[in-house]
This record gives C-alpha cells, sequence and structure tokens, in this order.
C-alpha cells in the first residue's frame, strides 16, 4: 500500500497515456485524470478535501492574468486574417514560382519564414499555429508529402521558443538568477545551427526523392514571375513584418504588444485588398477564437493534471529516482539530460523548469568540466542552453507534444495526427544531433557572448 | 517514526507538523528566495524536526498571486511572501511591507513590536483567516535604472517607468506614466526603449539581471522602499492547532530570519556595487530637492487612501504617530554623518 | 427521444450564441492593445489599465468560448485510434467521456469557484497594482460563467450521444454522431 501511495503520480501516467488515445478531447481527459487522482487521495486521506481550490487560482493565475499569452490570440487573429484575406497564399503562390526550381524549395522557404517569425515571439503556440494557417494548406495543395510538410512546419514554428525573445529562457534565467540577456545571446548560435539542420535534411531528403515536395502542377507554373506579381505579394507581407518588428525594434510596443499591432496590421491590408467584409470579418473572428480557444482548453486542463501530480509528490519522485550522488560530471550531466528529454514526452516545459532547476543549478554550477570549457564559469549558461533545446524539443515529442497539438487544431481536416507524429520523428532525430554538437561544442552557445563582451 | 519512541522526556512531544508553504519567490532569488529557504531549514532544525515546512516554488501549486486566497481557504496551510504582494485584497497591507519614505529596519521594527504595528497586522489577516508573522527583512532598495539623468523633478513628466506598489502611484501623481511590464520583458523593453526606467531590486540582485547592460544611470536611495517585510503567511485554524511550544519555534525561527535577512543584505550590496561601477554604471544619488518633492507627492497620495479606505487610514494613523514619536530619539540618538 | 433531441439543441444554442459573441473580444483587444501603444508612444499617458484591460479580454475571450469550441469540435483530440472505431463506439467514448472526465471537472470547478468569486466580491477585491484596474470579482466570474457554459455543452453532447445510441434511426441521424467523418473546426 505504501509503495502504491508513493508511485502514485507515477500511476497518473498509466492512467492516461491509454486514455488520451481514446479519441475524446485532450483537454478534458487530462482534467479528468487530475480530478480522479486527487478524488483518490482524498480518500486515501493523503490530501485535504480543500485543496483542489487551488485549481481555480492556478487557471486564474497561470492563464488568465498572464500578461504574455495575450500574444497567443493575437498571433493567431493575425495568421487566419492573412489566410482569409489571400495575403498569405498570394505570397507563398509567388514563393513556388521562384523556387519552383530548387527541390523542396517551398519547404525551405517555410523554415526561413519560421526563423523571421522565432525572432519576433517568444511564444511557440502563436508561431505554429500561425504557420500552420499559412502554409500547410499551400504546402498540400501543392502535393507535399503531409508528413514532411507537417514536420517542417512543427520544427521550425517550434523554434520560437529558443530564439531570443523567448519566455522560457526569461523564466529560465530567473530560476537560475542570471541575466536574460546573457542567455539571449548564448541561445542564438544554438537556434541557427538547427535552423542550418533542418533546411539540410529537407534538401536532401528532397533531392533522393522528389515525389515529397513535387514541382508546381503545370497549369500553376504557367504562371509568369513578373516584378508586377512579385511586388504586389512580396510588399503587404514586408509591410506587415516590419511593422511587426519595426514597433518592438523601434521601441514603441513590448513583443507582447507588437503581437496586436500585427493583428491591427492584419486587418489594415485586408481592407486595403478589398477583402474585408462583415462576413469575412465575423468568419475570421470565430475561427480566430476556436482555435484560441482550443489552446488555452489544453492549458487549462493541463494544469489540473500537473497540479495534483506535484500535490501527490511527483516532483520528488523524479529527483529521488535521479539522485546522482558520487557520479562524474559527464555522467550528471547526462543523467540530467535524457531525464529532461524523457520528462518531455509528457510535460511543457514550464513544468520541466520549475522541477528541474532550482534543484540542480546549484549542483551543475559546482562541476568541473575540465578544459572543455574556457571559463568554468560558463557552465551555467552552456547548461541552460542545452537545457533549452532540450525543452524545445520536448514541444515535439509524441505523444504530448503541444506543437503537435497546436499544429492538429489549426490543420486542415486531411492531416491526421499520424501525419504529424511521423513527419516530426526525423527532426526530433535533428534536435538529438543539435544537442550532441552543443555537448561536443560548448563555443556554439559560448561564442557570441564572449564576443558581444570583448 | 523510531525518533518519538527514543525521546525520553516526561512532556508529550506534539504532533509532528508537515505542512506545504508555498513561495512567491523562486528559491534561487537572492535574499526574497533564499530566506524562505533558510526559513524552511531552521524551523525543521530548531524543533528537533517536529515542524517541517516544504517549500515550493512559485507556480509549482500555487501561481505566486493565488497564495493569499489559497490559505485563507486552506487548500494550502502556509506561505512565503511580502504583505505588499496583497494590496488588491486588503490596501492596509501595503503599509507593513515597505513604505515610500518609510522608517528603516529598526524603526519598522519597533513600530511593529511596541507601536501597535502587529496587533494592526495580525487583526487585518485575521479577518481573512490568515495568520502572518513578519519572518524576513531586507535593506533598501535601488531607486531604479534610468536610461538618461534626471536633473529635476520636471524630468519625471512623460518618463515611461516599470513600476510596482504604492511608488507607482507617487510616479503618477508627479506626471510619470508607470506601466506594468512583465518581469520577463523589462530587460528587452528597457533596453529597447519601450519604457525609459525600471525599479527593480537592490543592487546585488539587480547587478545578476543585467540591467547595467542596457541602462547606464542608477539612482539612489530607493525612496520607495527604505527597508522591506517578508512574512510567513498560515492558515488560521491550523496557526491555532498548533500547540504553544510549535507556536514558539515558528516565532523564534522568524525572529532569527529577520536578523539574518538584514545582516546578510546590508553585507552584500557593497561588491554588487563595486561591480556595476566597474562595469561603467553611473551611481547617482538624489538631490534633497527632488526628494523633497517625491515625498511631497507621496504625502498627497498617502492622504487620499486613507481618506479612501478606513482601514488603510487606521494603518497610516498608526505608523504616523509612532514615527512623530521617534523622530525625537532618533534626530538625537544617532552621529549625523 | 424527441424532447431530449429538442432540449439538446437549445442548450447548444444557447453555449454557442455565448461563445459566438465573446469571440469579438478579439478585435476588442486588437483595438485596447492600439491604443495603449499609440497612447504611450505619442501621448505618455499612464495605462496600467489598460494594461490590465489586455489580459481581462483575452481571459472573457477563451473561458466564454470553451463551451461552443466543445460543440464546435475544436478541442484537439487524439484520433490515431478512434478514427478506425464505429460511430457507435465513438458516440459511447463521448457519453464515457463527458460522464467520467469533462462533467465532474466542470463541477469540481463550479463548485470551489464559486467560493473564489464570493470571496473576491466579499471583499472588494483590485487589482495587486495602486494603479491598475478595481473589480476583479467580474473577471473571476467569467470562469464560473465560462465553464459553466462547458457543462451546458457538455449535457448537450451528452443528450445527442444519448438519442444516437437508444434512439430510433431517423433520430439518430440528426444528431452530429451520424456523420461518418468526425466534425472539425472548420465552419
Ligand atoms: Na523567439
Ligand atoms: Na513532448
Amino acid at each position: 500500500m505504501d509503495m502504491l501511495i508513493e508511485y502514485l503520480p507515477f500511476l497518473m501516467f498509466l492512467v492516461l497515456t491509454p486514455l488520451l488515445f481514446s479519441g475524446y478531447p485532450v483537454a478534458f481527459v487530462l482534467g479528468g485524470v487530475g480530478l480522479a487522482f486527487w478524488l483518490l487521495a482524498v480518500a486515501l486521506g493523503l490530501e485535504n478535501e480543500n485543496s483542489f481550490f487551488l485549481i481555480i487560482g492556478r487557471i486564474f493565475g497561470g492563464v488568465v492574468n498572464k500578461q504574455v499569452l495575450v500574444a497567443i490570440p493575437m498571433f493567431i487573429f493575425m495568421g487566419t486574417m492573412l489566410e482569409k484575406s489571400g495575403v498569405a497564399r498570394s505570397l507563398l503562390y509567388t514563393l513556388q514560382l521562384m523556387t519552383r526550381r530548387i527541390p523542396g524549395g517551398l519547404a525551405l522557404s517555410v523554415t526561413l519564414l519560421g526563423v523571421i517569425l522565432a525572432a519576433t515571439t517568444g511564444i511557440i503556440g502563436a508561431s505554429v499555429v500561425m504557420m500552420t494557417l499559412l502554409a500547410l494548406p499551400v504546402m498540400i495543395d501543392r502535393g507535399y508529402d503531409k508528413a514532411l510538410a507537417s514536420g517542417t512546419i512543427a520544427a521550425s514554428g517550434t523554434l520560437g521558443i529558443l530564439l531570443p525573445p523567448s519566455i522560457m529562457l526569461v523564466v529560465m534565467a530567473d530560476l537560475l538568477s542570471t541575466s536574460a540577456g546573457g542567455l539571449f545571446m548564448a541561445a542564438i548560435g544554438p537556434s541557427l545551427v538547427l535552423a542550418v539542420l533542418y533546411m539540410g535534411y529537407i534538401l536532401v531528403r528532397t533531392s533522393l526523392n522528389p515525389a515529397l515536395a513535387p514541382p508546381l502542377g503545370a497549369e500553376a507554373a504557367k504562371g509568369q514571375l513578373t516584378v508586377g506579381r512579385i511586388v504586389k505579394s512580396f510588399v503587404p507581407p514586408i509591410l506587415l513584418i516590419v511593422a511587426v518588428l519595426g514597433s518592438i525594434f523601434g521601441g514603441i510596443a513590448t513583443p507582447t504588444e507588437a503581437s496586436g499591432v500585427g493583428a491591427a496590421g492584419a486587418l489594415i491590408l485586408a481592407a486595403a485588398n478589398r477583402k474585408l467584409s462583415f462576413a469575412t470579418l465575423k468568419n475570421v473572428v470565430e475561427q480566430s477564437a476556436l482555435t484560441s480557444t482550443m489552446l488555452f482548453g489544453l492549458f487549462v486542463g493541463a494544469t489540473a493534471f500537473s497540479f495534483v501530480f506535484a500535490l501527490l509528490g511527483g516532483h520528488d519522485l523524479i529527483l529521488h529516482l535521479m539522485e546522482t550522488s558520487g557520479a562524474g560530471p559527464w555522467l550528471i550531466l547526462g543523467i540530467l539530460m535524457v531525464t529532461v528529454f524523457v520528462l518531455g514526452f509528457f510535460f511543457d516545459w514550464i513544468e520541466i523548469t520549475l522541477i528541474i532547476l532550482p534543484v540542480f543549478a546549484p549542483v551543475i554550477s559546482q562541476l568541473d568540466f575540465g578544459d572543455h570549457l574556457s571559463d568554468p564559469s560558463h557552465v551555467l549558461p552552456w547548461f541552460a542552453v542545452l537545457m533549452a533545446v532540450n525543452l524545445q524539443t520536448s514541444f515535439l515529442t509524441p505523444p504530448f507534444g503541444f506543437a503537435l497539438f497546436y499544429m492538429k487544431g489549426a490543420a486542415p481536416a486531411s492531416v491526421k495526427l499520424t501525419d504529424i507524429y511521423r513527419g516530426i520523428v526525423p527532426f526530433v532525430l535533428l534536435q538529438l544531433l543539435g544537442l550532441i554538437m552543443l555537448l561536443i561544442w560548448p563555443e556554439i552557445a559560448l561564442w557570441l557572448p564572449a564576443f558581444m563582451a570583448s | 517514526g523510531t525518533e518519538e519512541a527514543k525521546d525520553q522526556s516526561p512532556v508529550q512531544a506534539p504532533e509532528k507538523i508537515e505542512w506545504r508553504m508555498t513561495s512567491t519567490y523562486p528559491s534561487t532569488l537572492i535574499q526574497l528566495g533564499t530566506m524562505g529557504k533558510r526559513l524552511e531549514r531552521e524551523v525543521n532544525a530548531i524543533s528537533g524536526g517536529n515542524i517541517t515546512l516544504k517549500f515550493y516554488e512559485p507556480g509549482v501549486i500555487a501561481p505566486p498571486f493565488e497564495t493569499f486566497d489559497a490559505i485563507s481557504y486552506g487548500a494550502i496551510e502556509a506561505g512565503w511572501s511580502t504583505p505588499g504582494y496583497w494590496a488588491g485584497k486588503d490596501s492596509a497591507l501595503q503599509l507593513f511591507s515597505a513604505v515610500p519614505f518609510g522608517p528603516s529596519a529598526p524603526e519598522y521594527l519597533a513600530w511593529i513590536d511596541y507601536g501597535g504595528g502587529r496587533e494592526l497586522f495580525e487583526e487585518v489577516y485575521h479577518k481573512h483567516n490568515i495568520h502572518s508573522i513578519l519572518c524576513g527583512m531586507t535593506p533598501p532598495e535601488a531607486s531604479g535604472w534610468f536610461k538618461k539623468e534626471i536633473k529635476s523633478i520636471e524630468d519625471f513628466k512623460g518618463l515611461k517607468i516599470r513600476f510596482f506598489g504604492l511608488g507607482a502611484k507617487v510616479m503618477e501623481e508627479i506626471g510619470a506614466s508607470p506601466q506594468l511590464i512583465a518581469g520577463g520583458e523589462i530587460y528587452q523593453a528597457l533596453e529597447l526603449g519601450t519604457i525609459d526606467a525600471t525599479e527593480y531590486a537592490m543592487p546585488a540582485v539587480d547587478y545578476r539581471m543585467g540591467f547595467y547592460q542596457v541602462a547606464k544611470h542608477y539612482y539612489f536611495p530607493g525612496w520607495h522602499q527604505q527597508s522591506t517585510f517578508f512574512e510567513l503567511m498560515i492558515n488560521l485554524d491550523a496557526w491555532n492547532s498548533l500547540s504553544d511550544l510549535q507556536k514558539s519555534h515558528i516565532e523564534a525561527t522568524c525572529s532569527s530570519n529577520i536578523r539574518y535577512g538584514i545582516s546578510e543584505g546590508e553585507a552584500l550590496q557593497a561588491d554588487a556595487m563595486a561591480a556595476l561601477e566597474a562595469a561603467g554604471v553611473q551611481i547617482h544619488t538624489w538631490s534633497p530637492e527632488i526628494l523633497a518633492e517625491l515625498e511631497a507627492a507621496w504625502n498627497k497620495v498617502a492622504a487620499r487612501m486613507a481618506s479612501n479606505d478606513p482601514e488603510f487610514a487606521r494603518v497610516w494613523e498608526s505608523l504616523q504617530t509612532f514615527r512623530k514619536k521617534y523622530k525625537a530619539w532618533s534626530d538625537r540618538g544617532y552621529l549625523k554623518e | 427521444m424527441e424532447r431530449l433531441l429538442s432540449f439538446a439543441a437549445k442548450l447548444e444554442r444557447i453555449s454557442s450564441a455565448i461563445g459566438r459573441l465573446a469571440a469579438w473580444a478579439i478585435i476588442a483587444l486588437v483595438l485596447v492593445i492600439m491604443t495603449d501603444v499609440i497612447l504611450r508612444r505619442w501621448f505618455v499617458i499612464g495605462s496600467t489599465k489598460l494594461q490590465e484591460l489586455e489580459w481581462h479580454l483575452h481571459g472573457f475571450l477563451f473561458l466564454l468560448c470553451l463551451g461552443w469550441a466543445y460543440t464546435k469540435n475544436a478541442h484537439v483530440r487524439i484520433e490515431l485510434v478512434s478514427e478506425r472505431l464505429s460511430a457507435r463506439t465513438r458516440a459511447w467514448i463521448e457519453l464515457v467521456g463527458c460522464i467520467l472526465f469533462l462533467l465532474p471537472y466542470v463541477s469540481a470547478v463550479l463548485w470551489f469557484g464559486y467560493d473564489y468569486v464570493s470571496y473576491s466580491w466579499a471583499y472588494n477585491e483590485a487589482s495587486a497594482s495602486p494603479t491598475g484596474l478595481p473589480d476583479r470579482w467580474i473577471i473571476k466570474s467569467a470562469i464560473v460563467i465560462g465553464f459553466a457554459v462547458l457543462g451546458i455543452a457538455a449535457i448537450s453532447r451528452l443528450l445527442q450521444a444519448v438519442v444516437f445510441l437508444f434512439g430510433r434511426p431517423e433520430q439518430a441521424e440528426r444528431t452530429p454522431f451520424s456523420q461518418t467523418e468526425p466534425q472539425t473546426g472548420e465552419s
């Protein structure tokens, strides 16, 4: 019995996993399982009967009263508006014409778009949903392999959480009591390395098997690549990106507020395109509201599950299982990295950082990696960036990868979750490759901060 | 357990207490968090393992600003926080945390212990079914980081400054524009000029946040926060269920935590200031004229708040009365620099 | 069965109408952000209240749409297994899911949420920032109202599943479960 109580948090996963596959909404399964285990704990006398009261506080304080989350509905609105007003379609069509001779050209352009968006927002949900709305239908129309298309979008959309500005790095800096600015700098190198890895993979894969990324159909390819077309399709979105980035870098708006600037810009573009009827507006408003609600519904359900997991002592159990007394620095680092990766299958980054960082930050900063790092004080930033890449990966790992859910919620019905799971596997492997590179060559992260300091 | 069996004392050992204590600060945050971790450690040691206050990082079970409701309702037993966080619940609580142009540590403690402060504090909290114990203290904060030098009170007009708490009211009063910027976005907002200035914490904390990389003018003294109290909040029913011995263990630990907070806080800042100066930060002191203007603005704000809220008025009155009397001593008792 | 069906339709209309209306908060949000940005940059007016209004609107938006999103089938499902199941089995899953997961969760949130909002109301809670918005009970009530609407939507779906499983074929046909492909969020 004591054994059962001690392992109750793990039992939660055992029960959750098959139920997730029932096809009932993930958000409600999470909420229901959380509540059921809480009731069980109350029945066993482990929990007082008031503690579930906190679930309201977690919904209010953790999801509603969060200034930065305002960016999510705004970027979703912007993406939906660009899609419905034809701005996105026109841009991507021109891009296809321009890249028709490069294998996988469209996928490469989408990856680039992902990097640009990553530099504007620190919230992963927003950029994955926006890219799914903008690019996935076009890629599918064009006959791209669904798995390749969705993997490309999920991975490059998730880059937003690693490439500054990034909420995740800010939270990590806070927990590690170090400067967010320094971590921002250290994350730039690894983000670019990952982007290059994605592009290299797409290029190789589509060269070997052109059927994955077929060229434009005969009819569509007839379109002339005139200067007029390029200007007409490029100017509006570039104006929009300039407005969003410009308002951030011009010191007019915070990144959160810039999402609102983007939404307003998309409205103005649609009006200028004469596509802004009341019916379109209503359609966009309703569609964006449903997509936002899908995302926040997940938050609202997941918060119940992770709350009860913490109440039942799940965090202590994880830490207990990874106690590494007597192990060398590399072994400790290795065990930590593997644990974070495995936790990533089930938890989102905020939960993992809260479990791991406060306990292990003091341990890690004392570790001695000899000549591997040029300065012992570099251990903490290096470790933080390793964690960050690992956590970014956790968004992409099935079954419980938030990026994959966001994508499914915004994708056309013809794209199955199976396609998404299948498509993400190679990208998860690329993430692991990036992580190993960063372990071998810490300079990938540490070079830029050192250069800026000198 | 076996330890209880070995206990030979004739007095029956009180029932063991194992409570959750949710924190509004991460355990790694200098002073604000580390004092909470010290409390967890020390109360366990001093009570011979009889009392456990298990420290939970903010957000793990309760988001920081939900701590109050959760303890009041009895969802969790204890919390580590500062009374100033609960201005929205009861406006008077702000006066037990830090007061603009308010007392420094010895005077503040004197008011709490001998000036009627504690009675008012407990009265306000008991209304919300919470028993709170002042359980930590920090020295003055810095006044903040400014991108441009401030030469007169006029320079505050139109200044976009990130400010939290009662000081924000003062900023409004003198024509500045206090902003609510999410903690994580302050650095970037300051860097890019979305805001012109930010108030944050004391030098040792500010140094780690890296603000010196994006703003070069660092102002003192922190008129808005000359000393700050931190607290151990406990659900009132849970508190009442304790034995007298357990209560004394908790109170003794909190007393020692306050002493420790002051000594550590006083010792930490000089090195950080030296490091900041070495990094090219210009350290300024507010002119007496500017301080006088700010204080006048604060007095207006305080009078207005007191006229709107009788509870706030009562506590404000008590503090003011004590301070007037105390002045006869402090003016003469201490060496002037 | 006929009465169940029309009652379910009525419930769905209520939750959808509330969601459709709340969706417009997104436009209000765009306007508030733009106002805040413009006022701060060019008119330097204190905007703590506007900044708080932003997350208030974000909260209203998703909380009041929870129920509508459920009947529109916009919440994410892992359909790897269920897409191979028969419509009857899927209806059973929906029925059991409502009874075991959704409705208990909604009930728990309503049960504790009532106390949470009452407290905020009784003490006239305001923003923790003295320059922020008063009347916290309004946005806090949105949690309770949003979950109540989600409960209404859940009951509607549950009744439709009952009709599909136990009603006459022509009645079953008028429920969403009769469609071979699962509905999507597309309108
Ligand atoms: Na980013
Ligand atoms: Na995952």
